[in-house]
C-alpha cells in the first residue's frame, strides 16, 4: 500500500448538523454501498443512536476511491463520538487522523460542540477542511456561517466545500478536496511497530476487536504482539478492515488503518489510546498512554422487584464488557433495598446506559437522583471521595467539602444573552467571558458547579433560549463550598436514597420545593404520610398527605365477582412497582422528583 | 345452589345504572321468555335435578314481569329442580310497578321477599337520579305489600349524592326506619363508565369524600340503635332478616344465572350469559356452545374467598383458610395485620378475622393487601 494514496480523516460536528448524513452520502457516492443495504445513517449501530441522532461508538470505514487524477485512493473514514461526555474517545479519534472535515448546519451556524472538536483537531495539527451542510434548504444562510466559521473560528473558508448531505449536492467536489488537501499519512515501514488503539469493543464470539491505526512499522497475521500499558502480548488470530463490512487483510503497514482480534478477553487490556507494539522490537516512542476515564456522574440504580437484582447485575455486566468508562459497584439502600451505585462520564451516557438497560435487557429501573463526586475534607485532615449523598460524613467530622466545577462555553443568539446571565447565576455560576463571535452571536464563558447542571440546567437553557443555544463544557477542579446535606424524612424516617448535598443557601428553597413535589406524587394512604425536609436535625419544609377515607365498592354479587376480583388484583399489582417505606407506598417517580423539584 | 333469574326490561333507563338492560318492547320480551323457558330446559338437562337454596328474580325491573310467564317459570323450576319449603324467594321491585294485582300474584307464586327500589325519600333526588316513581308511590308500594302479607321486605336507598349533607342522609334513614322494613340496603353512589352521570360528572357539586365517609358511617350507626344490624357493606336487616341469597355469593356457593347477561357458579366454573338478548336466545338455542368458561380454583378461588368473605361482618374464617390453602393467615400476613389493628381497621374474633366499620369504608385499600399471588402457591391448588 502505497502511503501517498492514503486519506485519513475525520467529521466533527455538532449534533444533528449532518455528520452521520455525509458519511452515509459518502459511502453511497463512492459505491461502497448500494441504495439496497443502505440504511439511514449507516454507521450508527445502535438504534437507540440512531433515535437519538448521535454516534456513540466510533466506526470505521475504508473507502477505495478513484480520484480524478485517474489514481485509486483509501480513504479512510474515521468516525468519531460526537457528544461532550466522551471527549477523551473523540480526541484518540483525531489523535489517528491526518485532517478532519468540520461540518458546520448551514441554516445553524456554528455550535459550542464544533468549536470544542475544531480546536481538538488543530491540538492534534489536523488539516481541518470546513463544509457547509444542507444548502439546500431554503432556511440555510451560507454567506453569514461562513462569516462565523471565518471570524469566529478563524479557519480559511477558501476552500469551503457547500453540499448537502441529504441529497449528495456537492459531496464529489468534497471528495476531491479530501484527496487535495488531506496530507498522507507519514511513517517509517521499517521502524519497530507503533499503532495507535481508537476505539475497541466487546464481540460474545471473538473476545475484544481492536480498532487501530499503523504509525511505524507493520502489524500481520499471526504475529506476536504487545500491548504497551499492560505488557500483555497476544497472537493476531485475525486481521482486516471495515469495507463497510469486515475483509480480512495478512498486514497492514503505516498509514492504514484496520482491526484485530487476539483472543483478548477484557476490554481493559485494549484500552482507547494504548500503543500496540511487537514484543521483540517495541517503539520507542509510545503514545503518551490512555487517560484513565473517570466516571463524572454518578446515581443509584435499583430494580423495582428485589427478584430483579440478579438480572440487573447481569445487564450491567454486559454493558460494562463494551464500556469500559461505566462503573458500578454493589450498594445497599434502606429506602431501595439492593440495587448499584453506577458512575457515568456525564449525563448523556447516564442517560444511555439507564435506557437500554431498560429497554434491551428489560429491567424495570429505579434511578436516585444524579450525583456528583465531592472531595470531602475531615477534620482528621483524611480526604474522602463521597459520590452518594447519603454516605456524607456527619457534619462534626467535616472541614471542608469540595465540589467540582466545570468551565462551560454556551454559543448564543445574543437577544437570549440576558436569560443565559440569569440562568448561570442562579445556578452559582462565574461568568469569565464573552465574546462576539458575529454581530450576532456571542460566546459566553462560565464557571459553574458541576452539581448544578446535573439537574436542569440543560432543559431550562434549552427553553430560556427557545433551542438556540448550544453549549460544551469540562471539569477543571474542585472548589470549597457551603455545602450541606439536605435529609427527606417519610413519617420521621430519613430515605437514604432521596437525600441530596445542596448549597446552603438553596436548601430552604429546594427543601420546601421537594416536600411540595413530593406530596403531588405520593397517592394517599390508609394513614397520614408526612413528608419532611430536614438538614441535619432541624426540618425546614413540611407537608402532610391526609389518609385515604374512603374506598370501597358498594356491590358485589354475583355478576360483580370476577370483575372485582380482577380489578382489586391489579390494584396489588400497581402496589407491587412501589417502595414500601415502613408503611407508606411510594410510587417510583417519587425518587426521581429531586431532580425535578424545580419545575 | 342458589338460583339467580335476570328480567332485563325497564320502563326507562336511570342515570346511574351501568347494567344491561332495555327498554320493554312486547316482541323482545317474547323472545326473552321464549329463550328462557328453554334455559331451564337445557341446564335441567346437564345439571341434573339438584337442590335450591333460594331464588332471586333481579333485572332489570322484574316487577314488570308477567304474572303468566312468572307461573310457567317457576312450574318449571318445581318440576325439574329439589326446591325445599320454605324458600327464601325474593323479587326486585319498583314502587311504580308494584301494582294491586300484581302484588296479589307474587304473593301467590311464592314470592315471600320484596327488594324494592326506592332509592331516595326525596322527590329531588328521584328526578335527580331519573326515577321515575314519587315518593308518595314509595309509600303506597309498601303499604299494598304489607297488605297482599309480604314479611320481609327490603328499601334500596342511595348515599353521597349531588348536593347532599350528611344531615339530609340521616333524615332519609330515618324515613325508611320510620316505616319498619325488615331490611336496608344502603349503597354509596358509584359513578359508573358510560352512564350520564359519569359523563355529566363536572356539571354536579359532589359531596367531599369526609361528608361521604361520615353519611355511611353515621347511617350505620343510625340504623343499629333502630335495630337494624349490619352484616355486609351495603346490608343491614333486623335479626333473623338477612338475605341468604346474598350471603350465598359471599359465603361462595355454587349459583345458576338464568338469563341475558347472568352470570354463574358451579362446581368452580363461572360463566357467563351474552347480555344481548337476541345473541342470549341464539346461545341457548345452541346449547350455549360459545360459552367462555372461567375456571375458579387455586389462587383466584382462594383470593375471591378472601374478598368476599371479608366484606361481610362475620370475616374471613381463619380455619376455613387454611384447610383450602394449608397456610397459616396470621403468620403470612402477620406485618400487614398488626399495622391494621392498630390503627383499628380489623379485628379479630373467635377465630375470623373482619374489617372494622372504618376498616369496611377502606376495603378495596385493605383486600388486596391480603390476596395471595402466583408462586405461594396454595397446597390444595392440584393445578
Amino acid at each position: 500500500m502505497d502511503i501517498k494514496k492514503i486519506r485519513n480523516f475525520s467529521i466533527i460536528a455538532h449534533i444533528d448538523h449532518g455528520k452521520s448524513t455525509l458519511a452515509d452520502r459518502i459511502l453511497e457516492i463512492t459505491g461502497l454501498i448500494g441504495d439496497r443495504e443502505k440504511k439511514d445513517q449507516y454507521l450508527d449501530k445502535m438504534d437507540l443512536e440512531r433515535e437519538r441522532g448521535i454516534t456513540i461508538k466510533a466506526q470505521t470505514v475504508r473507502i477505495p476511491y478513484r480520484a480524478k487524477d485517474g489514481q485509486e485512493y483509501i480513504l479512510n473514514l474515521i468516525d468519531t463520538p460526537g457528544h461532550v461526555d466522551f471527549s477523551y474517545e473523540v480526541s484518540r479519534s483525531l489523535a489517528a487522523c491526518d485532517g478532519a472535515l468540520l461540518v458546520v448546519d448551514a441554516t445553524q451556524g456554528v455550535e459550542a460542540q464544533t468549536l470544542a472538536n475544531v480546536y481538538l483537531a488543530l491540538d492534534h495539527d489536523l488539516e481541518v477542511l470546513p463544509v457547509l451542510n444542507k444548502i439546500d434548504l431554503p432556511s440555510a444562510e451560507p454567506e453569514r456561517v461562513i462569516a462565523e466559521i471565518e471570524e469566529g473560528i478563524g479557519l480559511d473558508v477558501e476552500n469551503i466545500s457547500m453540499v448537502s448531505a441529504k441529497t449528495g449536492e456537492g459531496v464529489p467536489e468534497l471528495l476531491e478536496k479530501i484527496v487535495q488537501f488531506i496530507p498522507p499519512p507519514k511513517g517509517d515501514r521499517d521502524a519497530p511497530l507503533k499503532a495507535l488503539i481508537f476505539d475497541s469493543w466487546y464481540d460474545p464470539y471473538v473476545g475484544v476487536v481492536v480498532l487501530f491505526r499503523v504509525i511505524d512499522g507493520t502489524i500481520s497475521l499471526g504475529e506476536e504482539i504487545l500491548m504497551y500499558s499492560t505488557g500483555k502480548t497476544y497472537e493476531v488470530i485475525r486481521l482486516g478492515v471495515f469495507s463497510p463490512e469486515a475483509v480480512s487483510i495478512d498486514q497492514l503497514g503505516p498509514g492504514e488503518v484496520g482491526f484485530l482480534c487476539a483472543n483478548i478477553k477484557e476490554l481493559k487490556d485494549a484500552r482507547v489510546g494504548d500503543t500496540i507494539t511487537h514484543p521483540k522490537r517495541p517503539t520507542q516512542s509510545p503514545f503518551p498512554g490512555f487517560k484513565k476515564i473517570k466516571p463524572m456522574v454518578f446515581c443509584g440504580l435499583y430494580p423495582v422487584d428485589p427478584g430483579d437484582y440478579e438480572d440487573l447485575k447481569f445487564a450491567l455486566e454486559k454493558l460494562q464488557l463494551n464500556d469500559s468508562s461505566l462503573f458500578f459497584e454493589a450498594e445497599t439502600s434502606q429506602a431501595l433495598g439492593f440495587g448499584f451505585r453506577c458512575g457515568f462520564l456525564g449525563l448523556l451516557h447516564m442517560e444511555i446506559v439507564q435506557e437500554r438497560l431498560e429497554r434491551e435487557f428489560k429491567v424495570n429501573l429505579i434511578a436516585t437522583a444524579p450525583s456528583v463526586v465531592y472531595k470531602v475534607v475531615k477534620v482528621s485532615g483524611e480526604i474522602v471521595n463521597v459520590d452518594n449523598p447519603a454516605k456524607l460524613p456527619p457534619p462534626v467530622e467535616i472541614a471542608a467539602i469540595k465540589e467540582p466545577y466545570v468551565r462551560m462555553e454556551i454559543y448564543v443568539p445574543n437577544e437570549f444573552v440576558g436569560n443565559v446571565f440569569k440562568l448561570c447565576e442562579e445556578k452559582r455560576g462565574i461568568q469569565k467571558d464573552l465574546r462576539y463571535l458575529t454581530p450576532s452571536r456571542v460566546i459566553v464563558t462560565y464557571e459553574l458547579p458541576f452539581a448544578e447542571i446535573v439537574y436542569d440546567f440543560f432543559d431550562r437553557l434549552k427553553s430560556v433560549t427557545r433551542g438556540f443555544a448550544s453549549l460544551d463544557y469540562e471539569v477543571i477542579d474542585f472548589r470549597e463550598s457551603d455545602l450541606v446535606k439536605l435529609d427527606i424524612l417519610i413519617n420521621g424516617s430519613p430515605v437514604d436514597a432521596m437525600a441530596t448535598i445542596v448549597h446552603r443557601d438553596k436548601a430552604y428553597y429546594k427543601g420546601r420545593a421537594l416536600a411540595l413535589k413530593l406530596k403531588k406524587v405520593i397517592p394517599r394512604q390508609l394513614f397520614e404520610v408526612v413528608i419532611q425536609a430536614a438538614i441535619g436535625n432541624k426540618i425546614i419544609a413540611r407537608e402532610r398527605i391526609a389518609p385515604l377515607r374512603k374506598n370501597v365498592t358498594a356491590k358485589c354479587y354475583g355478576g360483580d365477582i370476577t370483575r372485582k376480583r380482577k380489578l382489586l388484583e391489579k390494584q396489588k399489582e400497581g402496589k407491587k412497582r412501589m417502595k414500601k417505606m415502613g408503611n407508606v407506598e411510594v410510587p417510583q417517580e417519587a425518587f426521581l422528583s429531586v431532580l425535578k423539584a424545580d419545575e | 345452589m342458589l338460583l339467580y333469574i335476570h328480567f332485563p326490561f325497564c320502563v326507562q333507563k336511570c342515570k346511574y345504572c351501568a347494567f344491561y338492560s332495555q327498554v320493554l318492547v312486547p316482541e323482545m320480551v317474547e323472545i326473552y321468555e321464549q329463550a328462557l323457558l328453554q334455559e331451564i330446559d337445557f341446564w335441567a338437562r346437564n345439571l341434573g335435578s339438584r337442590q335450591i337454596e333460594s331464588i332471586y328474580l333481579g333485572g332489570g325491573t322484574p316487577s314488570l314481569c308477567s304474572l303468566s310467564f312468572l307461573k310457567q317459570v317457576l312450574e318449571k323450576i318445581h318440576h325439574y329442580f329439589k326446591v325445599p319449603s320454605p324458600i327464601e324467594f325474593t323479587l326486585e321491585a319498583n314502587p311504580e310497578s308494584c301494582k294491586k294485582e300484581q302484588v296479589k300474584g307474587w304473593y301467590q307464586l311464592g314470592v315471600n321477599r320484596v327488594s324494592l327500589g326506592i332509592q331516595s325519600f326525596t322527590e329531588e333526588n328521584l328526578k335527580l337520579l331519573g326515577r321515575i316513581h314519587s315518593l308518595k308511590e314509595s309509600r303506597k308500594a309498601y303499604y299494598l305489600l304489607r297488605q297482599a302479607g309480604f314479611k320481609n321486605i327490603n328499601f334500596d336507598l342511595m348515599f353521597g349524592l349531588p348536593g347532599q349533607s350528611v344531615g339530609k342522609w340521616l333524615e332519609e334513614v330515618k324515613m325508611g326506619v320510620s316505616l319498619r322494613p325488615e331490611h336496608f340496603s344502603c349503597y354509596g353512589f358509584t359513578l359508573e363508565p358510560g352512564t350520564y352521570f359519569a359523563e355529566k360528572e363536572k356539571d354536579y357539586l359532589w359531596p367531599l369524600e369526609e361528608e361521604v365517609a361520615k353519611m355511611y358511617l353515621y347511617g350505620a350507626e343510625y340504623l343499629e340503635s333502630a335495630g337494624y344490624l349490619q352484616y355486609e357493606i351495603s346490608n343491614y336487616a333486623r335479626m333473623g332478616y338477612n338475605a341468604q341469597h346474598n350471603v350465598g355469593y359471599w359465603e361462595g356457593v355454587d349459583f345458576l344465572g338464568l338469563g341475558p347477561s347472568a352470570v354463574s357458579t358451579i362446581g368452580q366454573k363461572r360463566w357467563q350469559n351474552p347480555p344481548n338478548i337476541k345473541q342470549y336466545a341464539l346461545e341457548v338455542e345452541q346449547g350455549f356452545k360459545g360459552l367462555k368458561v372461567e375456571r375458579i380454583e387455586g389462587i383466584k378461588e382462594v383470593n375471591e374467598m378472601v374478598m368476599l368473605s371479608l366484606r361481610t361482618c362475620k370475616g374471613l374464617s381463619l380455619k376455613k383458610f387454611r384447610q383450602k390453602t394449608g397456610l397459616n393467615f396470621t403468620q403470612i400476613f402477620q406485618k400487614s395485620l398488626e399495622v391494621l389493628y392498630n390503627k383499628g381497621l380489623i379485628s379479630f374474633r373467635k377465630g375470623y378475622v373482619r374489617l372494622t366499620r372504618p376498616g369496611l369504608l377502606l376495603s378495596d385499600s385493605i383486600i388486596p393487601q391480603f390476596f395471595l399471588e402466583e408462586g405461594l402457591c396454595p397446597d390444595g391448588d392440584k393445578s
